[in-house]
């Protein structure tokens, strides 16, 4: 009796488990909502833009506790160091303030404000090769002690530094060519081509740099008082300039985040400090993640991640948004992905144009996960970065694409980096399609560690090959001269940006044009001169831009795309009730 | 006294008794074959492995038949994510459904796959036991410094962890072998693993062998050859092999479901049978990334049941020879 009792129980638990996912997959949870916000033009805010506070989040108050879960620690929380998504939305967010920040309203607008300026910069001379920024006052650290210019000028001074140069480089190379200064430790406090004046501070170029207030917008530009550098522990404590400040933190495990009681929201036209308390837990896997923040447990509704909703449960998800309403966000972000092709190796333009007209777009947005992961591209720049122009050089057709091969077989070496399954899947979908016009494919599978380093080498024997890149900045400097000029080719094996290796000398006489132009002639230009480099030279197959969707635990508000790092917004996040989990 | 009749005296006189008398003598191979004539779970067993061979064997056949083959991918069938539409998939044309990702015919994945998970394993289990067999005789029976070496080696070699150094070594390998990354044939991926599968597969039959060929090494047939002056080679090849014949053919029954099973986990694992060739670690593989769904649940059923079946098979087989081999080893 108690025999077959216990195969009842076990027949019974497999058949409820089958059951609760036997729903057939009628493609329900397929069409995403077309709502990619484009860039705006209009970008450069005012001096009443950047005067504090910034717009409040709707329903949201104060208190509570936010609880983070995700799989690895922030490395650089070093504003010197920092070049990760999620770590300069952690800094920049919650740690540190900057010279110039990014206002998002929350309604889909980004203006670049002045953050510890009174304004995004001052043009002295008309020029663009003098600006100025004016620091505003009440400005105040963690320890209530009052920012200076002279703080910035160092913060800026020890971006300099070797062993601290895994940020962004834009203003050091501009500020010096030379790069012979190599920061405040063994030589000046204050680094070539900047002065300090009371609350102001001048950046003085060589040549005009009109998109000087882009570049002060990155982390380098947050202050850092010479007597709280620790240098190469700056990493795991920065002094803080921001709205919270770290209490604890043991490396790999957790971090917990307190308020700045010092911060005046006044001065701040960019953060919030809703929650008292942010705990950071690291260590847990995507999957268990997402499967965890899902299901939302009790005690787990405080909890938000930085990890979009995994692949496997997107699905699920996104046929039901009803369920998860007020703790889901869906949108675009702004990183491009494409499949570069060694313009070293396939030199013929009829060849390169008839890989873009026989591309299997669609398939390759099925693979990735569909349209709530990624959106089909036609052009290098993504939609968000002012100036982007939609074009579709190339509309998939295989009957011109066999005519410009002329009807000969091609063999080509597309690589791909092993990482799992899906990416085997992706290469043989690519040998079954390029097959129907003549490209005889081989498809080369790669180690997964050091894939930027083996593509990042000119000399590499592959002909194509995936590659992604995000504009530091709304603007397509940032994405157009690393990726498609002759700057992103370095002989050093893994430096290159440049993984089409395509140079071409009327291209680069437009893009030097370009970057000397002020921003509201370059924005739109960058745009035409995306479109001119494809007609005329297709060195590179488009294929998406990337988009996710994520989740937070029915207790967080706020949530919010990040225009400027595509991340979540974490700045803007709020309890609904902050009794709930408090700790 | 009535006499006896004709017909009863003609009865008596039809057995001779010299026919009466007659044996048939049977050596112990024919003995063997007769006892695993009569166990039906050989029966059984050996009848579902010859179904699983013509399957598989006969699979471009059957493919002819059926309308698919394991190649052709067929994107329409699946979502806008590349999953199944439907059940799994499943419909007329496609009996078990198709693949995520590219949509590939599953029943014919299956047969194909069972082809090479059988064919690797038969292939590594013959040469697996032969070269154990050599070793572990050949130890035996020179003894001595050779014979300490080879167990210290047989010592090392079982102290090896399998898996990482299966997981770190084929792609490096394979990538030395040929001369750097690129595509690999069915017949390339398949002979790597046939050799890893031999660097860590001959340990047992080699001390299996070892342990029987010293029991027989001073037995007076032997001693005999010795002095009719046999060489070392034709002592072990002619004399020592042909004895130990039985534990050698247990051992291999015993390694074909082994080596199903273990190729199926290095499929699983990334480091099997490369994209998009056909294999059932592989179909395992799929299964698990969609087992938020029932898909998810029907190819694991598929894949890993018919993994299950393939091991099951051939372990019970292998069961009914040793029994047939060794009745006294019957429980």
């Amino acid at each position: 009796m108690r025999r077959s009792a216990r195969v009842a129980a076990a027949g019974g638990l497999v058949l409820a488990l089958a059951l609760t996912a036997c729903s057939q997959n009628t493609g329900d949870g397929d069409g995403a909502a077309d709502d990619t916000k484009q860039g705006s033009l209009d970008i450069i805010g005012t001096e009443a833009d950047s005067t504090g506070p910034a717009t409040p989040v709707a329903d949201a108050k104060p208190g509570g506790t936010i609880n983070y879960v995700g799989q690895t620690d922030f490395v650089h929380l070093d504003p010197s160091r920092t070049y990760v998504g999620s770590y300069m939305m952690v800094g920049s967010g919650l740690l540190w303030r900057t010279l110039n920040g990014y206002r998002e309203n929350g309604d889909g607008s980004i203006k670049l404000v002045g953050d510890l300026a009174t304004n995004p910069g001052k043009d002295v001379n008309g020029d663009c090769k003098t600006w100025e920024y004016t620091l505003k006052t009440g400005l105040k650290y963690q320890d209530g002690t009052e920012i200076t210019a002279a703080d910035v000028a160092y913060g800026v001074a020890r971006s300099f530094t070797p062993e601290l140069g895994e940020g962004a480089q834009f203003l050091q190379n501009w500020l010096q060519e030379s790069r012979d200064y190599k920061g405040p430790y063994d030589g000046e406090k204050i680094p070539p081509g900047v002065a300090v004046d009371g609350n102001k501070i001048t950046f003085s170029f060589d040549k005009a740099r009109c998109e000087l207030p882009f570049a002060v917008a990155m982390p380098n530009t947050a202050p850092v008082p010479e007597g709280k550098d620790t240098k190469a522990d700056y990493d795991k404590k920065p002094f803080s300039s921001g709205p919270y400040k770290i209490e604890s933190r043991t490396i790999d495990e957790s971090m917990t985040l307190v308020r700045n009681e010092f911060w005046d929201a006044a001065t701040d036209p960019i953060r919030h400090n809703y929650p008292d308390k942010f705990v950071f837990k690291f260590g847990n896997e995507p999957q268990d993640t997402s499967v965890r923040i899902e299901a939302n447990a009790g005690g787990d509704e405080n909890l938000f991640t930085f990890s979009q909703v995994f692949p496997d449960m997107l699905s699920q998800v996104t046929a039901d948004k009803a369920k998860y309403d007020g703790r889901y966000v869906e949108g675009s972000q702004k990183y491009n992905g494409y499949i570069a092709i060694n313009n070293n190796r396939v030199k013929d333009l009829a060849t390169r144009q008839a890989l873009n007209y026989a591309f299997p777009r669609d398939r390759w947005v099925q693979l990735q996960g569909g349209e709530y992961a990624s959106k089909a591209s036609t052009t290098f720049m993504t939609p968000s970065v002012p100036g982007y122009k939609e074009f579709n050089a190339y509309p998939t057709n295989l009957d011109k694409a066999k005519e410009l091969l002329g009807g000969k077989t091609v063999k080509l070496r597309y690589a791909y980096s092993n990482s799992s399954e899906l990416d085997g899947q992706i290469a043989s979908m690519f040998k079954d399609e390029y097959a129907k016009i003549g490209v005889e494919l081989e498809t080369v599978p790669l180690e997964p560690t050091g894939w930027y380093d083996q593509i990042g080498d000119p000399t590499n024997d592959y002909d194509m090959y995936w590659a992604g890149w995000g504009a530091d900045w709304p603007s397509g400097s940032t994405v157009i001269p690393p990726c498609l000029g002759e700057d992103g080719i370095s002989d050093v094996p893994g430096a290159s940006t440049n993984y089409s290796y395509f140079t071409q000398p009327d291209i680069e006489a437009e893009i030097d044009r370009l970057e000397a132009l002020p921003i509201s002639e370059s924005l739109p230009a960058w745009g035409t001169l995306d479109e001119t480099i494809m007609t005329k030279y297709a060195p590179y197959i488009a294929a998406d831009y990337s988009a996710g969707v994520w989740m937070s635990g029915s207790n967080v508000g706020g949530l919010y795309l990040n225009e400027n790092l595509s991340t979540l917004d974490i700045s803007k996040l709020f309890l609904r009730d902050p009794a709930l989990n408090a700790s | 006294m009535e006499p006896v009749a004709e017909a009863d005296l003609a009865v008596m006189d039809v057995v001779p008794a010299s026919e009466a008398k007659k044996f048939v003598g049977r050596s112990p191979g024919q003995l063997a074959w007769l006892r695993l004539k009569r166990d039906r779970t050989a029966k059984t067993t050996a009848i579902t492995i010859l179904v699983l061979l013509i399957a598989a064997y006969g699979a471009p056949l059957w493919s002819l038949i059926y309308g698919s083959d394991a190649y052709t991918q067929n994107p329409d069938l699946l979502d806008g994510s590349a999953k199944p539409l439907g059940f799994a998939g499943v419909d007329g044309t496609h009996w078990l459904g198709v693949l995520p990702g590219n949509g590939e015919d599953v029943l014919m994945q299956l047969l194909y796959g069972i082809r090479t998970s059988v064919s690797i394993a038969i292939v590594t289990a013959i040469v697996v036991v032969a070269l154990g067999a050599i070793i572990g005789a050949v130890s035996a029976f020179v003894g001595g410094w050779l014979d300490a070496v080879i167990n210290w080696f047989i010592d090392v070699m079982l102290s090896l962890p399998f898996l990482i150094i299966a997981l770190a070594a084929v792609p490096i390998v394979t990538d030395l072998i040929l001369g750097g990354p690129g595509e690999r044939p069915l017949a390339v991926s398949a002979s790597m693993i046939v050799i890893v599968l031999l660097v860590f597969g001959w340990m047992g039959t080699a001390r299996l062998v070892r342990g029987q060929v010293m029991s027989l090494r001073e037995r007076e047939f032997i001693e005999a050859a010795r002095a009719a002056g046999a060489g070392t080679g034709h002592i072990v090849f002619k004399q020592i092999l042909p004895n130990v014949w039985a534990p050698i053919l247990v051992s291999f029954s015993m390694a074909v479901p082994s080596m199903v099973a273990i190729e199926a986990y290095l499929a699983f694992l990334g480091v099997g049978v490369s994209q998009p060739h056909p294999d059932l670690g592989r179909l395992v593989a799929y299964a698990v990334s969609q087992m938020r769904i029932i898909n998810g649940w029907f190819l694991l059923l598929v894949g890993g049941g018919t993994i299950f079946l393939l091991v099951l098979t051939f372990n019970l087989f292998g069961d009914s020879v040793r029994d047939a081999l060794n009745p006294k080893s019957n429980r």
